[in-house]
């Protein structure tokens, strides 16, 4: 590099002077210098397409996966460590420093989209006696939660029984290779609709139920199994086999009957049984449930919990306080005959207590329904019956009030030791006792507070009554779901409207408005759960609402009010019912967290005055500094006398040409005989969408500024010329293959303007740095006005404290010609006082026109 | 009224020998056939209430069977299983005469609900 002292000797004694050594040497490595040069812009263009498309995804709030963050990670770091691969070829140094900077920003990365750290625990299967809350990441949620309730509290009921750990889920996929496979298949897959999601989802549970188990894990539940009879005291104990995924039920996430549960299960089929569990992890609602919710697939291995079953005469859901309401006086149960599932596949409506909490739990309030069925388990057979109950049996209360008041006190026990809300699920044994089944934090839902609507006091409704299950109001068309081959037609934006509030159908809920069903317990069961964790209005045990509400009528709900109005249909421009968002969910905050170290530069010119750590410390500062630096190298070529061709055009200062496509260059015999004619500015397309864009703006450039005196000019041309990206003309033009840079070095500012437009639209970018001096910072308020016009034009734009970067990458050629023809335009703009309130046509990017011809 | 009558026609056989073992412990009387043949030949013998039949086998695959089944028993309900087949063949099933599908795997509560909703179902369907 030449001593900058020699470089200001030059530049004061009338124009630099070539380096001859340094520029032969570079001639004579011009084709490998272009054709790294080259690559070095496609990863670029790579790169900052990524950028572009991970920042659309956080700003969209779009459906983003963890294999999208992943996958755009790993390019964005690939890409990153090509531009520094090529930078060392064209450079000829080991860029140590940036090489080391990146490599810790690419480990850091790695870290943040890593998976979960190996189980702590190696056990395959624990007792649940030994199991507590600390141990969630290896039992699961549901199941540490259960055994910190039989390890806390001796005087409580919890049923003997082990857990097959994440442990053991993860030797059962490695066994198998099925992590791999499972992968490719979310990766390969393309989901356009409910029936691909059908296919995929029925692969992989396929996938893992066709799995054998390895030897050493049924060995290990066997023995368990053994165990448990030792403890039973009896052969053939019958188990329910429960999912308890990892991250399953955390308070924002409640993977409500998400997945599978089986109750009576005989030794026989545990196996089998186990794995339809593990795979039900897999099964649609829960896949469209994660997918929605930006929930990391391979953080949520599956744990799977086996306890005796508990002789049930009755059994139910206690809310410890009401989940839609923000008044903590009151805990709910919920209870029917028999098994509890009753309640949560929407079956029966159960009866309802109301009990007050303070100062000692008393019954406020209690429903007794009709309970026209139940669900019992028998010895002989495998799994569970509905039986229809007796006339005498179904107005019979559920439970006697001492129970119901047994219940409330376990209710506030556990709720004082978890500290928070909770939903317990408990069941009541022949003899009377109660037994708790399972534990979690409650999610509550707030309803409106204005929920009276006068709108509509004109209006009939078309139905009233039922029990509000999420709180709400919506307005959709009438879609009534029976069959699962309805479940494929459900239209966006409908309205749910069922027979039952069956689990399956909260796979419909990021496109369903609002749920009616005929049946159900209002707040209680799944479905309900998931509604108003998506937020969706919903009104259970509405009779008849699938014959009174018309198939395709457009209707709207008031789930506060438990009322079904006609309704018009809305406006296209009325105001839409929010969306579920994806904001705060693991995949977002994940990709927010990467984005961190990936995103934003620093600096806008790392180089000036020179590199140093605290200017590089994103992926993009590691980019724009290995452009820059490879922009360096590739300008000292225009040292060679007489390779610099004025542009052939009729403007005020002298704009050069530097075009490494000319022909003459090819063979660098008479380097000293070079002269160049003038260049049209038709030579290159590039050039003339940059010039194009140049010409039509008027000129007062700083460069022509006054003179105030000779010395202070000098100063400043100094000043210019020891920065680090100065060819010997400061308006010049490098053009090589598809490229284009554009270098304006001004007393005031420095702009570089860097276009890619080649056949790969992947591979172009569009890129301007405008540096700006101390003094010469552009006001906030400017700022903002321009960042405007650039954000319309659809930019992305970043402000740095020395610059801004105003990039577009991933475009087809042509529209790049025109984006560069724009910032061609810009760079005269920002040197006027007053930026132009609209753009001239031929330069408006929204407005189309054909003038690039 | 006797035991309901129900036949399963699967071609992998862990899946063909859990389901009817699942089956057979709750009441039904169960015969399982692994192949589109095997499965009209035991219902020329014996005919069944339901069939729960694999969308997609080798040899006579599912879509073949149902049409036959159809043309010899009309009465005869069918679910169609659909496992790696694709959703779209079995709503083909279903303007072909079947009652409904069920996506593999599905629990043992599904299939019989969907069993009995099919005895229940005007058989013209």
């Amino acid at each position: 590099m030449p001593n900058p002292l020699l470089r200001l000797y030059h530049h004061l004694l009338g124009g630099p002077r070539p380096c001859p050594r340094l520029t032969a040497e570079h001639m004579a490595n011009l084709p490998t210098l272009k054709n790294s040069w080259k690559l070095l812009l496609g990863a670029q263009g790579r790169f900052l397409h990524l950028v572009n498309g991970a920042r659309a995804a956080l700003r969209d709030n779009s459906f983003i996966s963890m294999v999208f963050v992943r996958s755009q990670c790993t390019s964005a770091c690939v890409n990153v460590f090509a531009m520094l691969r090529h930078l060392r070829e064209i450079t000829g140094c080991d860029h140590a420093e940036l090489t080391d900077t990146f490599q810790d920003l690419r480990k850091r990365i790695d870290r943040l989209i890593a998976g979960q750290a190996p189980a702590p625990i190696q056990e395959l299967t624990l007792p649940l006696s030994s199991v507590d809350k600390s141990m969630s990441l290896s039992v699961g949620t549901k199941m540490a939660y259960l055994g910190e309730i039989k390890k806390r509290f001796r005087e409580l009921s919890v049923p003997d029984g082990f857990v097959i750990t994440s442990a053991a889920y993860n030797l059962f996929l490695d066994h198998n290779g099925l992590r791999d496979e499972i992968n490719r298949r979310l990766q390969t897959q393309v989901i356009r609709d409910m029936a691909d999601m059908f296919r995929l989802s029925s692969e992989l549970q396929l996938l893992i139920i066709n799995s054998p188990l390895p030897d050493k894990l049924q060995e290990s539940i066997h023995a368990a199994y053994r165990e448990l009879e030792a403890l039973a005291g009896h052969r053939g104990v019958r188990v329910a086999v429960r999912s308890s995924a990892v991250g399953e039920d955390a308070e924002e996430t409640s993977f409500a009957g998400q997945y599978r549960t089986e109750l009576n299960v005989s030794e026989e089929l545990l196996f089998t049984t186990y794995k339809e569990i593990m795979a039900s992890k897999y099964a649609l609602t829960a896949m469209n449930y994660r997918f929605s919710r930006g929930l990391k697939d391979e953080d949520m291995p599956m744990c799977v919990g086996c306890m005796v079953m508990v002789d049930t005469a009755s059994a139910g859901v206690m809310y410890t306080q009401d989940p839609t309401s923000a008044d903590s006086g009151t805990i709910f149960i919920n209870a029917v005959h028999g098994l509890a599932k009753a309640i949560s596949d929407g079956y029966v409506t159960p009866d309802l207590w109301k009990i007050s909490r303070h100062p000692e739990p008393g019954i406020m309030h209690k429903t007794i329904r009709s309970k026209e069925q139940k669900f019992v388990s028998f010895l002989s057979e495998e799994g569970v019956t509905l039986l229809a109950t007796t006339p005498a049996q179904r107005l019979q209360p559920s439970l006697t009030d001492q129970q119901v008041l047994e219940l409330s006190r376990i209710g506030l026990l556990l709720e004082n030791h978890f500290g928070c809300p909770l939903d317990v699920e408990w069941a009541v044994n022949k003899a009377g006792h109660a037994t708790v089944l399972q534990s979690r934090p409650l999610k509550r839902v707030y309803g409106r507070q204005d929920a009276v609507q006068p709108v509509h006091n004109a209006t009939r409704p078309l139905l009233a009554g039922g029990q509000m299950a999420s709180p709400g109001r919506a307005t959709g068309r009438v879609y009534v779901v029976r069959t699962n081959n309805d479940l494929l037609h459900f239209p966006e934006g409908a309205v749910l409207v069922t027979p039952r509030p069956h689990p399956r159908w909260s796979a419909l809920l990021p496109r369903a408005v609002a749920i009616v069903s005929e049946c159900g317990g209002g707040i209680f069961g799944h479905l309900a759960n998931i509604a108003r964790e998506f937020g969706i209005p919903a009104i259970f045990d509405v009779k008849d609402a699938c014959t009174i509400l018309e198939a395709d009528a457009w209707i709207t709900i008031d789930a506060d009010q438990q009322v079904i109005f006609p309704a018009m249909k809305p406006e296209d421009n009325a105001e839409l019912p929010p969306r579920h968002s994806l904001r705060d969910t693991p995949v977002y905050t994940t990709l927010a967290e990467v984005m961190k170290n990936v995103d934003a530069p620093t600096s806008a010119n790392p180089l000036d005055p020179r590199i140093t750590p605290e200017r590089i410390k994103t992926l993009r500062d590691v980019a724009q500094t290995s452009h820059l630096l490879a922009c360096r190298e590739i300008l000292k070529l225009s040292h060679v006398p007489g390779i610099l061709a004025p542009l052939a055009v009729d403007h005020p200062t002298n704009w050069w040409v530097l075009d490494l496509n000319n022909q003459r260059l090819k063979d660098n015999r008479d380097l000293d005989a070079l002269s160049m004619e003038p260049v049209s500015f038709t030579a290159h397309h590039l050039l003339e969408g940059i010039w194009q864009g140049i010409g039509r703006q008027q000129w007062p450039l700083f460069a022509n500024s006054p003179r105030r005196s000779r010395l202070l000019r000098s100063l400043r041309r100094l000043h210019a010329a020891v920065r680090p990206l100065s060819p010997p003309r400061p308006r010049l033009f490098l053009l090589l293959e598809d490229a284009a840079l554009l270098i304006l070095s001004l007393e005031r500012a420095f702009f570089l303007l860097h276009a890619h437009a080649g056949e790969h639209a992947e591979e172009n970018f569009v890129q301007l740095l405008w540096q700006w001096f101390g003094q010469q910072t552009p006001s906030t308020s400017r700022l903002e006005q321009l960042a405007v016009l650039l954000h319309e034009q659809g930019f992305n734009l970043d402000v740095a404290p020395d610059g801004l970067l105003a990039w577009s990458a991933g475009q087809p050629s042509e529209t790049t010609v025109r984006q560069a023809r724009l910032l061609g335009y810009f760079m005269g703009t920002v040197q006027q006082l007053q930026a132009p309130s609209e753009l001239p046509p031929g330069i408006d990017l929204k407005s189309p026109s054909k003038t690039s011809s | 009224m006797g035991l309901i009558n129900v036949l399963v026609v699967d071609d992998e056989p862990d899946y063909l020998e859990t389901l009817v073992k699942r089956l057979s412990k709750r009441n039904y009387s169960v015969r399982g056939a692994s192949g589109g043949l095997e499965a009209l030949e035991l219902l020329r013998q014996e005919p069944a209430d339901v069939v729960l039949l694999d969308i997609k086998m080798p040899g006579m695959d599912g879509m073949q069977t149902l049409q036959e089944i159809k043309k010899k028993s009309p009465d005869t309900r069918v679910i169609i299983l659909t496992g790696h087949a694709s959703v779209e063949s079995a709503r083909d099933g279903i303007s072909l005469g079947a009652f409904d599908y069920l996506v593999k795997p599905s629990t043992l509560d599904e299939i019989m609900i969907k069993i009995q909703e099919s005895l229940h179902a005007n058989p013209s369907l």
